[in-house]
């Protein structure tokens, strides 16, 4: 059995979310190793979900927030989301797991193609990068 | 009497002087202790050691970080009825425990780097490295004593709890962590409990003209302080010094790393994030060099960071 | 506990290519689910009583629907779960549609990826707990701080709408800076004229209830009740005797600087601000007042009272519009242009008085350092605006009133000769271009380029005005009788009033709207609404229009009468809080404060983010229903699968 990559997307419900609801309804396609958790704003992801997303197996973590300066619904979460993604990626290379694991991505609801894109580019990146840790067992 | 041995792994002599600065105390715990084993204040023998029966107290201070170390602390803590872990390198790995990011290969390596004498472990008879590690990822002692080094609030715990077994016989509870559970903002002398944190960036302690009456964080300076238990009365924040975080997480298993890193990154310039957009955001955050290193500085062995470094495989 | 799994066929929008059927067979293999179904249109009539039966018959305390978008039907299995008897908290729906089978091809694969998605969705709800929505009663009335033309606008509105209005004026008088203006443009309809019969109006509605010489000391509470004190300063005069006849006025031995006509005219320690101000009534300028008396023996009505003193009361409103409106750019800031009366360089406003009929000449256009007509006079925009060094944005409504003043100076002085310089000419309104035309066409002569100096010429008086033309390439210099400056508009609003009113607000103190687009009059603090210059700078019109939507918003929740509030808020566990501020740093909507040393959420105000869940360093507040430990079984549960 081939190897698929396992990727977690955390999408918030305003933006990210949206625009993959209407990716559904225009019947766009990407990729299916994507399993999408919805938050109500990427403000609330913590570096621990990412951590344990990659801890429990994951080879890739993809969170869809709200455009910078001025989209986030709740006024500034993506703003917090993209401040402690920056550092857990400091982290994440100095653990030895490439930063290119963990991507995110500003996409609003009316964004459709984008998201559908971001998938796809995203999931084939991590194909190339090959599942974390190498073989698995 | 009960035996009490203390025990010396990958240690810098920090808690053998916290043990023995106990000074008048200790007297109290000898009324009831026989020291059996303690190299730089009794004169007793290893081979002595290793061939009694059994041990009632053992206090195992540093980190493993040879195979000497992971001998004795395995050998002698099955035969022991209450294990003590003492001080932070022995609780959480410590500042030794970074080097768990390394192979021992590699370490003996660097260090010949550094070293005139062509350093071959087994020829010189040295003790060989193994993979650095915290004495409680070997044994999984009663007695949790953080602190680099210990406290003493967790010494007077400690020694609370060594004569309360000596007169009863019995532990309160299963993996005591000594120390308060609480972080050190709770009783912080700065926290002025009611502004919000506004950090204007990231400073170097040499940037800032300190101010001792201020939150560190509202000074731009890193501390610790709210994801690290409170097994301290604030020495260090009352000379005008950040918490470090050598008393580990508020609770045993927690990551604080991981939590200080998510609070930092909330906190930062969060009144200017519209104004500096993520250009402007990255460009402070990069003053942050050592992510491992100034947010695990002493937990990394025990750290979520060092599973999933695990997990990739590979060195750091 | 016992969780039920409903899975939708939606027709063959998921089954066609779900297998739904496997799908129900691998969740029940999911922790604490007990019962896991399948239907083909789950919505429907049948549909929902499949559900409700099963959570009766299978005693079910928490349900999973597996179906289409919750956008479409979180609402419609909400109601049904009610209907089970359950509370509608401890229910889960996901799309296995819009994000599974709408957009896979692959069978087997979006069958994986259904299971895992339900597998996330009882994750979720094994850490759900049941919750009730508060509703609180709103009171039915409103506070307008400022009373300008956006103020007035706005408390009329919602009068008119049968709800009680306290509004608040720091000045002597409402009516704002339009009651200076001579004629607004483009209609050049006198501005007092169409200014006072609202004041009037206003001031007359037995629901509006007008404070002067107020100002707001303290707020506390939150949406639909706040608790407002308001600091009355001592007018000095009793309004309802006052007579208007003026007595008073000439007897007082002080004179001062009048702040209506902007320092370009006297006015007594005891005066009216203008004559329609509203109150109609004298009053004491106390800092300026030597306790002469003579003021009160003339008073025919025994009006003046000197010993009268600062009161301050308290109301309970239920929301707030904040309309404080704008203040011009100190023009000391710009020394290169000698700004002041005495050099005859003076700004907008004080143009305006001189315009004005009522005004320090009465209308003639003399200038203020000796009060010789004025033939040539010089009009400079952009002092101040669209400057590096000062405001970097325009101030929208300078190169329109500049064109009116070139205008109604040329034809006040039918031989007069004005120039302005401009960097553009802004004037996007309706009828706005034109009108500048007209003033072009009048003879007003228009110069693209900067001033770099102005200053007064000692031996001839002229003020003569160094600048450059663009368009011919060359410096040009201009000896003028009076230059007028169009300062930047800056927001009259103080950090510490800002503060008090919850009104966040960016580097320039204007009030940051939610969202610039969408939501124009509403700030991140429920319940406080703003209109006019508060929010940016525009003209009339816009005023008018934005406090006419601030009522509108105002009233949304005033004439409801009680606010709902959903109960997925922040909460803290107060055992795990260590008081360090965190989380009262990132809220939003500055919804946590520190009590007693320990993190509180106000459950009113809380939007239910979760950003405060995230940052926490030890775990003390968590989102309900997302907590952090829901959060990580979600992440485990997906890649438990398979």
């Amino acid at each position: 059995m081939s190897w698929r990559p396992k990727i977690i997307a955390f999408f918030c419900r305003w933006c990210a979310g949206a625009a993959a609801e209407v990716a559904g309804v225009s019947r766009l396609r990407y990729d299916p190793s994507v399993v999408p958790i919805i938050v109500p704003c990427t403000g609330r992801i913590s570096p621990s979900m990412i951590v344990e997303a990659f801890l429990n197996g994951a080879d890739g973590v993809l969170i869809g927030g709200c455009h910078t300066p001025n989209d986030c619904h709740y006024v500034a979460g993506n703003f917090k989301a993209f401040k402690r993604v920056y550092l857990l990626k400091k982290l994440l290379q100095e653990v030895g797991v490439e930063p290119e694991r963990l991507r995110l991505e500003w996409i609003s609801a009316t964004e459709a193609p984008k998201l559908v894109k971001v998938v796809n580019s995203f999931v084939d990146e991590i194909r190339k990068l090959g599942p974390l840790g190498g073989k698995h067992a | 009497m009960l035996k009490l041995a203390v025990i010396p792994g990958g240690i810098c002599g920090g808690c053998d002087v916290a043990l023995a600065s106990l000074g008048e105390k200790l007297a109290e715990i000898l009324k009831y202790y026989e020291i059996v084993y303690w190299p730089i204040a009794v004169d007793k023998k290893l081979s002595n050691l290793m061939n009694m029966n059994h041990i009632d107290v053992l206090i195992y201070m540093g980190a493993i970080t040879t195979e000497e170390d992971a001998k004795l602390a395995k050998e002698l803590s099955a035969k022991a009825r209450v294990r003590v872990a003492l001080g932070t390198c022995s609780v959480y790995g410590g500042i030794p425990g970074l080097n768990a990011l390394y192979k021992p290969a590699d370490i003996i390596k660097t260090i010949s780097l550094l070293v005139d004498t062509k350093l071959e472990s087994s020829a010189l008879g040295l003790p060989q490295p193994v993979q650095h590690m915290a004495y409680t990822d070997v044994v999984e002692p009663e007695v949790l004593a953080p602190g680099c080094p210990p406290t003493d609030k967790v010494l007077d715990q400690l020694t609370e709890i060594l004569l309360n077994y000596a007169k009863s016989g019995k532990l309160e509870v299963r993996t005591m962590l000594l120390g308060d559970s609480e972080s050190l903002c709770n009783n912080c002398p700065r926290n002025p409990k009611t502004t919000k944190i506004a950090m204007p960036g990231i400073k170097r302690l040499y940037e800032v003209k300190l101010d001792s009456n201020k939150c560190f964080l509202e000074q731009g300076v890193l501390c610790m302080g709210p994801a690290t238990r409170a097994i301290c009365t604030h020495p260090c924040i009352k000379f005008n010094y950040p918490c470090i975080g050598c008393g580990g997480p508020v609770e045993w298993g927690s990551d604080s790393g991981l939590s200080m890193i998510s609070t930092l990154a909330s906190v930062l310039l969060v009144d200017d994030e519209k104004k500096l957009l993520e250009p402007g955001l990255a460009r402070e955050l990069n003053k942050i060099r050592d992510v491992l290193g100034t947010f695990y500085k002493y937990t990394l062995r025990k750290s979520k960071a060092y599973a999933l470094k695990n997990k990739a495989g590979g060195e750091g | 506990m016992r969780i039920g799994v409903f899975v939708c066929h939606c027709g063959v929008n998921i089954a066609g290519t779900v297998d739904v059927k496997k799908v129900v067979e691998e969740v029940k293999k999911l922790p604490d689910v007990v019962y896991a179904a399948d239907y083909v249109y789950l919505c429907s009539q049948p549909g929902q009583e499949l559900i409700i039966n099963a959570v009766k018959e299978h005693k079910l305390d928490g349900v999973v629907v597996a179906a289409c978008t919750p956008s479409l039907h979180y609402e419609t299995f909400a109601k049904a779960v009610e209907k089970a008897g359950l509370n509608r908290y401890v229910y889960e729906m996901v799309s296995i549609r819009e994000f599974d089978s709408w957009v896979h091809a692959d069978r087997a694969l979006a069958t994986e990826k259904a299971i895992k998605i339900i597998a996330t969705a009882v994750a979720k709800l094994r850490g759900d707990k049941p919750y009730e929505r508060a509703r609180l009663d709103v009171i039915r009335k409103a506070l307008v701080v400022g009373g300008g033309i956006a103020g007035i606008t706005a408390a009329l509105s919602l009068a008119k709408m049968g709800i009680p209005v306290i509004l608040v004026e720091k000045y002597a008088t409402i009516g704002g800076k339009m009651a200076m203006l001579h004629e607004t443009f483009p209609t050049l309809d006198c501005a007092q004229c169409i200014l006072t019969p609202l004041m009037a109006e206003v001031a007359r509605h037995p629901l509006v209830k007008i404070y002067t010489l107020a100002e707001v000391d303290s707020v506390e509470g939150h949406v639909g009740k706040f608790k407002v004190k308001i600091k009355i300063r001592p007018r000095g005069v009793r309004v309802e005797d006052c007579r208007l006849c003026g007595f008073c006025e000439r007897v007082c031995p002080i004179s001062v600087s009048s702040e209506f006509d902007r320092g370009l005219s006297k006015r007594k320690a005891i005066y009216i601000p203008f004559a329609q101000a509203v109150p109609s009534a004298y009053v004491v300028d106390f800092e300026h007042c030597n306790r002469c008396g003579l003021c009160v023996k003339v008073c025919p009505t025994k009006a003046v009272n000197l010993e009268e003193k600062e009161r301050v009361i308290e109301e309970e409103v239920g929301a707030i519009i904040v309309a404080t409106g704008y203040e011009l750019y100190p023009l000391e800031k710009i020394p290169e242009y000698s700004y002041g009366p005495e050099n005859d360089v003076i700004d907008s406003l004080q143009f305006e008085r001189i315009l004005s009929v009522q005004g320090p000449t009465r209308g003639e256009v003399k200038r203020p350092s000796d009060g010789k007509p004025v033939k040539r006079v010089v009009f400079i925009q952009c002092v101040g605006s669209r400057d590096v060094n000062h405001l970097p944005y325009c101030s929208k409504i300078c190169c329109m009133y500049t064109a009116k003043h070139a205008l109604l100076f040329l034809e006040n002085v039918p031989d007069g000769e004005a120039y302005v310089f401009y960097i553009d000419v802004r004037a996007a309104g309706k009828g706005f271009e034109e009108f500048v035309k007209r003033a072009q066409e009048h003879g007003a002569v228009y110069i693209k380029g900067r001033v770099s100096r102005i200053y007064k010429d000692k031996l001839t008086s002229d003020v003569v005005v160094e600048g450059f033309d663009l368009l011919e390439n060359r410096e040009i210099v201009i000896r003028a009788d009076l230059a007028v400056l169009a300062p930047g508009i800056v927001s009259a609003l103080d950090k510490r009033l800002a503060e008090m009113l919850k009104v966040p607000v960016d580097q320039f103190m204007f009030a940051a709207e939610i969202h610039p687009k969408l939501r124009p009059v509403e700030v991140a603090s429920a319940g406080i609404f703003i209109a006019g210059c508060v929010q940016g700078p525009k003209d009339i019109p816009d005023s008018i229009a934005q406090a006419s939507a601030a009522a509108a918003k105002a009233a949304e929740l005033l004439i409801q009468g009680y606010v709902e509030k959903e109960p997925i808020v922040a909460e803290v566990d107060r055992d795990k809080c260590n008081g360090c501020r965190a989380c009262v740093t990132v809220c939003p909507y500055g919804a946590i404060e520190i009590v007693e040393g320990k993190a509180r959420v106000n459950e009113i105000v809380c939007e239910g983010c979760g950003a405060c869940t995230a940052t926490c360093p030890v775990g003390a507040i968590q989102l309900r229903n997302y907590r952090e430990e829901q959060a990580l079984e979600m992440v485990r549960a997906v890649m438990r699968v398979r």
